[in-house]
C-alpha cells in the first residue's frame, strides 16, 4: 500500500498533548528571573495520531529483519530479539550512572564480563567500554598512543602510518589526535607488505592503523612482520575491529601484535544499527597500554565490582558517563548467547556465505582483487560500465528488486566498489536471491540500461537527488 | 545455533561450489601459525531461558532506591508508545540512511528532529544528533578552534565536571589552552575576567549549570563585544527550556547539551542523545550528520543525508570530525516524546518539574538545610544537611538523597517524584535532626 505521511507539522490538529501529564501535587511556583520563556511553537499530538505516523513512517525503512542488508565492512547481522527484551529490565534502565556501586553490582558484572569476555577474543590484556562508536575507539588508541610515547620521553613522533584502503575514519581519528597522515600504499595484490611499511618506517612514526582483514575482505598475511618492524621502529600498531566477524576463534590479534584495537559491538557483536546509532567500541589493549586506558574503569575487589578511576596516567574519560551501558549489555548477551564455539562457528560461515556469493557472481562483475576473500567480497562495475552502467544503478536495480544494496564506493582504492558482506546469517535461499537479482542486473546492464538507470521505481520514493540537496541545503522546516 | 541458517547438507553443497573441501581451507590466505589450534577460553552456548534467567537475577537488586540523582542524566517518565515504536524492527534494525529512496522513515524521522530541537532551542538549525552531551560540547569547541584559528578557550567550571574532563581528554589531541571560569558567590559564571583575555576562540557556559543555576547568559554577547569569539551554550537538563530561555534568546551561537530527558532511560548513563545546535553561520563547518529536504525522479519531496563533503568518509584527515554515526534510535525516541508533549505540554512539564523541586528546597531549607548558592535553579541544586543529621538514615529507607559534592549533596527533583516522596524525604531530616 502506498500512503503519503506530512511532515508533524503540516498536520492540522497540533494542539494537544498526548501525554498523561501529572497532577501538581504541591504549590505551583513560578521562575522570579527576567530568563522566563513564552510560548514554544512546536505542535503536540494524541497517541493514537503519533502511532500512525511514526508507524508509517516506519514502513518506508529498510531494516535487517526486511531481508538481506550486504553491507561490506558494516556487518548487519541479525539483531537477537531476547538482547532487546533483556535490554529493557529494571534493574538496567533505573540505574544511574552516579548511583552507590553497591546499588549497580548487576550493572557492573554486566561490564566487567564483557571486558573479560573482549579480551579473550582479542588476546588482550585490558579493556575500556566507554568509546560509543568505533570512531571514538580509534580516537582512544591513538590518544593512548600518543600518551606512551610521551611518557616514555619520546616527542619526535607525529605522524601515522595508514593504508590507502583505511576507512575515513581513521584519518580523521589521527588528524583529531593532532598527528600527520602518511599514506601506505597497498599491493596490488590488496594487502601490505613488509617492504613497503619499512620504506615508510622511521623515528617520526608513533604507529600504525591497520584494519585486518583489510576492506578488500582480504587477510593482511604479512601482519605479523609488519607489526615486527613497526615495534622494532619504536611504533605501535592499532588494529580496527570493523571486519573482526572474520576472526572470531580463528586468530586472536594480541597474539599478531596488535598493541590496541577496537570493536564495533553493533557489527560483530549483534547490536542494532538503529539507523545510526547508537553503537558501542570497547578498546581492547596489551598490557604496556593498560595505564593509559580511560577511567573509570570496572574492577573487581573481593567484596564486588567497582568502579575505579585511580589511574594516574590515564588519558582522562570519553564520555559522558560509562560508555552506551543497553548496548554493551546486549553484546554481552550476545556473547552468552553463542559461548566460545559459537563464536568460532560465526566466522565461518560468514566466510563461508561471502566465498560462496564470490564464486557465484565472479564471471559477472569485475573482481579487482584475486587473493582469497574472508567475510566480505569486492566487486567493481568496471564490466557495466562499458554499457553506462555504474555501481549506483546496480544499487538502485537492487532496491527496485527488493534488497539493500552492498556498501558502494569504498573502499576508494578501486574505481566504482560493490562491497558486499552477507553475515552468517543469511540463509542459502536468501544468498541464492542476491546472487540471482545481481546476475539479473549484469544482463539488463548490457541488453536493456535504461531499465538501471530509471530505477527505483517501486520504492517509497524514486532516485533521490542528492545533488539538490547539497546544493540548495534545506534543514529543517518552520513551523 | 538459533541465528545461523544453513543444514550441514547446505555447508557441504557451498563448500562444493566453492571448490573447497572444508571450511578449513577457507581460511587458508591465514598464516597457519597464527591461527589459535584451541578454541576460546569462553563459557559453553547456553539457552534463551537461561539467559534470560541469569540477567534476571544478575538485575534484581540494581536501582531499586527511590533517587534524587541527577547531573547530568535524569529520571523523566517515559510514555510507553516511545520503546513500542522503537522497537519497530524498521526503526531498529537498520543502517545509517545512504539509500534515501528505502530508507525515507528514518530521514523524515531526523528532519523533523532537526525541526523540533532547532525551534525548540532557538537556534538557525541542528544536526541529526551527537553521542552525548559530552562530546557534543567538544565537538562544539573544536569547532570554534577551527574558525577561529586559535586554541585558546574559556570554558565555565560551572559546566557539568564530566564534559570538562572530557575537554581535557580531546585537547591532548588538539594542544587547546583551556582557561577555566570560576563561578561567582551566586553560582553564577564570573565573566567579568574573560575581558582581559584576547584571542579566545569561544566562551563556554552550561545553563541549567551543573548545580542547576541559571546563568545570566544575556551578558555572554555584549561582553565578547565584536570579537569573532563564539559563545557556546551547553546544557544537560533540555526541559528547562519549557520554562526558561533557550541558548537562541542569548543568541549563542553553538548550542551543545544532552536530551537523555526526552524519552531515554537512564540506563546507567549511556545511550544518551548529544544534540548540536548552531548559527547557519557554521553550516560548512559543523561535525555529524545533517538530513536535507530535495526531491526523487517524479517531483516528490523527498530527505536525504546531506553536505557530507564535511565528513570523514569523504574528507578524510581534512573533516570537521572523526563522527561516523550519530544516535539514531535515540533521535526517534527524542522526536516522539516533543510530539506527545508539544510545546504546551513541555512548558506544562518544566513547570511541575521546577514546582516539585522549589518544594523540596523550600521544605530542606525550613529544617535548617543550607543552600550553598542562592541564585534561581531548575530542577537541581546544592544544599548542606545540618551537622547533627545522619546521612545514613536515608539508606535505611531505601532513599539516595542526591549526590555528594564535597559537603554537599546536589538534589534533584523531577515529575517522577511526588509530593508524598518529597514529604517522605522531609520527614526524615526533621526526625533525623
Amino acid at each position: 500500500m502506498n500512503y503519503n505521511e506530512p511532515l508533524l507539522w503540516e498536520k492540522v490538529n497540533g494542539i494537544t498533548v498526548g501525554y498523561s501529564m501529572p497532577e501538581l501535587s504541591v504549590v505551583e511556583s513560578f521562575p522570579q528571573s527576567k530568563h522566563q520563556r513564552g510560548s514554544i511553537s512546536i505542535p503536540g499530538f494524541s497517541e493514537p495520531v503519533i502511532a500512525r505516523h511514526f508507524t508509517k513512517l516506519s514502513t518506508w525503512n529498510y531494516g535487517v529483519d526486511t531481508d538481506i542488508y550486504p553491507l561490506g565492512s558494516c556487518t548487519m547481522k541479525y539483531n537477537p530479539k531476547i538482547n532487546e527484551k533483556i535490554a529493557t529490565l529494571n534493574g538496567f534502565i533505573n540505574s544511574h550512572p552516579l548511583q552507590d556501586d553497591s546499588y549497580s553490582q548487576g550493572v557492573l558484572e554486566v561490564l566487567y564480563q564483557t571486558g573479560e569476555a573482549l579480551k579473550e577474543i582479542t588476546g588482550m590484556d585490558g579493556v575500556t567500554l566507554q568509546p560509543a562508536a568505533g570512531a571514538q575507539g580509534e580516537l582512544v588508541s591513538l590518544l593512548m598512543f600518543k600518551k606512551y610515547h610521551r611518557s616514555r620521553g619520546d616527542f619526535k613522533r607525529d605522524t601515522i602510518l595508514i593504508p590507502d584502503s583505511a576507512h575515513g575514519t581513521n584519518p580523521a581519528s589521527a588528524s583529531l589526535c593532532g598527528f600527520k597522515v602518511k599514506v601506505v600504499k597497498s599491493n596490488e595484490e590488496g594487502i601490505l607488505t613488509s617492504e613497503i611499511v619499512k620504506s615508510c618506517m622511521d623515528e617520526s612514526i608513533a604507529g600504525i592503523m591497520i584494519t585486518n582483514p583489510g576492506t578488500l575482505g582480504i587477510f593482511e598475511s604479512n601482519i605479523k612482520e609488519i607489526c615486527d618492524i613497526i615495534h622494532d621502529g619504536g611504533g605501535l600498531v592499532y588494529g580496527d575491529g570493523a571486519n573482526l566477524n572474520a576472526l572470531l576463534g580463528v586468530i586472536k590479534v594480541g597474539h599478531v601484535g596488535i598493541d590496541a584495537m577496537h570493536m564495533n559491538l553493533h557489527k560483530t557483536f549483534s547490536t542494532p544499527h538503529g539507523g545510526g546509532g547508537p553503537g558501542a567500541g570497547p578498546v581492547c589493549v596489551k598490557s604496556h597500554l593498560i595505564p593509559f586506558l580511560p577511567v573509570p574503569r570496572v574492577i573487581k575487589t573481593s567484596s564486588g565490582y567497582k568502579m575505579d578511576s585511580n589511574t594516574p596516567l590515564t588519558i582522562g574519560r570519553v564520555h559522558s558517563f560509562n560508555g552506551n551501558f543497553s548496548v554493551i549489555l546486549k553484546a554481552y548477551a550476545y556473547i552468552l548467547t553463542m559461548g566460545g564455539e559459537g563464536l568460532k562457528h560465526v566466522s565461518e560461515i560468514a566466510v563461508l556465505n561471502a566465498n560462496y556469493i564470490r564464486q557465484n557472481l565472479k564471471d559477472f562483475y569485475h573482481l579487482p582483487y584475486k587473493k582469497d576473500s574472508l567475510h566480505e567480497v569486492l566487486f567493481t562495475d568496471k564490466i557495466q560500465k562499458e554499457y553506462g552502467i555504474s555501481t549506483l544503478d546496480i544499487a538502485k536495480g537492487m532496491i527496485e528488486r527488493g534488497i539493500h544494496p552492498p556498501t558502494i564506493y569504498f573502499p576508494l582504492v578501486v574505481s566504482g566498489a560493490l562491497l558486499i558482506e552477507p553475515t552468517e546469517n543469511e540463509s542459502l535461499d536468501s544468498l541464492n536471491n542476491l546472487i540471482n537479482i545481481l546476475r539479473e542486473i549484469a544482463e539488463l546492464a548490457k541488453d536493456s540500461p535504461e531499465l538501471l538507470l530509471n530505477a527505483p521505481n517501486n520504492s517509497k520514493r524514486c532516485r533521490v537527488d542528492e545533488t539538490r540537496a547539497a546544493r540548495e541545503p534545506i534543514l529543517r522546516g518552520y513551523i | 545455533m538459533r541465528y545461523l541458517s544453513h543444514s550441514s547438507n547446505e555447508i557441504e553443497y557451498m563448500l562444493g561450489i566453492i571448490g573447497k573441501k572444508s571450511i578449513d581451507e577457507l581460511f587458508d590466505s591465514i598464516p597457519k601459525s597464527l591461527q589459535l589450534e584451541k578454541g576460546l577460553n569462553l563459557p559453553k552456548p547456553i539457552s534463551e531461558w537461561e539467559l534470560e534467567s541469569y540477567f534476571n537475577k544478575i538485575s534484581k537488586d540494581d536501582g531499586l532506591q527511590k533517587s534524587y540523582l541527577g547531573g547530568g542524566i535524569y529520571n523523566h517518565f517515559i510514555p510507553s508508545i516511545i520503546p513500542y515504536l522503537t522497537s519497530r524492527s524498521e526503526f531498529l534494525t537498520s543502517y545509517t540512511p545512504y539509500q534515501p529512496e528505502i530508507s525515507q522513515g528514518t530521514l523524515q524521522t531526523q528532519f523533523e528532529f532537526q525541526t523540533y530541537i532547532s525551534t525548540y532551542l532557538g537556534m538557525d538549525y541542528s544536526n541529526s544528533s551527537m553521542y552525548d552531551g559530552a562530546t557534543s560540547f567538544v565537538e562544539g569547541v573544536l569547532l570554534s578552534v577551527r574558525v577561529n584559528k586559535s586554541k585558546k578557550v574559556a570554558v565555565s567550571m560551572g559546566i557539568n565536571p564530566h564534559y570538562l574532563d572530557v575537554l581535557k581528554t580531546y585537547s591532548q589531541g588538539a594542544d587547546l589552552e583551556i582557561i577555566y571560569l570560576e563561578l561567582n558567590k551566586d553560582g553564577k559564571t564570573d565573566l567579568d575576567s574573560i575581558e582581559n583575555i584576547s584571542e579566545l576562540a569561544s566562551i563556554s557556559i552550561q545553563s541549567p549549570n551543573y548545580f542547576g543555576v541559571i546563568e545570566d547568559q544575556e551578558k555572554v554577547k555584549p561582553i565578547i563585544g565584536s570579537n569573532c569569539t563564539l559563545f557556546i551554550s551547553v546544557f544537560t537538563e533540555i526541559l528547562s527550556f519549557g520554562l526558561f530561555q533557550p541558548p537562541g534568546f542569548y543568541n549563542a551561537d553553538l548550542a551543545c547539551g544532552e536530551a537523555q530527558s526526552f524519552g531515554l532511560s537512564q540506563n546507567y548513563g549511556g545511550p544518551c542523545l548529544g544534540i548540536f545546535g548552531f548559527k547557519k553561520d557554521f553550516l560548512r563547518a559543523v561535525p555529524g550528520r545533517l538530513v536535507g529536504q530535495t526531491i526523487d525522479k517524479n517531483g516528490n519531496r523527498s530527505f536525504s543525508l546531506t553536505l557530507a563533503t564535511r565528513e570523514q568518509h569523504i574528507r578524510r584527515e581534512k573533516a570537521t570530525s572523526n563522527i561516523c554515526s550519530n544516535q539514531g534510535l535515540c533521535v526517534v525516541s527524542a522526536t516522539i516524546y516533543m510530539s506527545l508533549l508539544g510545546g504546551e505540554g513541555l512548558k506544562r512539564l518544566a513547570s511541575i518539574n521546577f514546582s516539585n523541586s522549589e518544594y523540596l528546597k523550600k521544605g530542606l531549607i525550613n529544617l535548617g538545610c543550607s543552600l550553598k548558592y542562592e541564585s534561581e535553579t531548575f530542577n537541581e541544586f546544592l544544599v548542606k544537611f545540618p551537622k547533627t543529621f545522619d546521612m545514613n538514615l536515608f539508606k535505611k529507607y531505601k532513599i539516595i538523597p542526591g549526590y555528594k559534592i564535597d559537603e554537599y549533596y546536589l538534589i534533584t527533583v523531577t515529575e517522577v517524584l511526588t509530593k508524598i516522596d518529597m514529604d517522605e524525604f522531609l520527614l526524615i531530616v526533621r526526625e533525623g535532626v
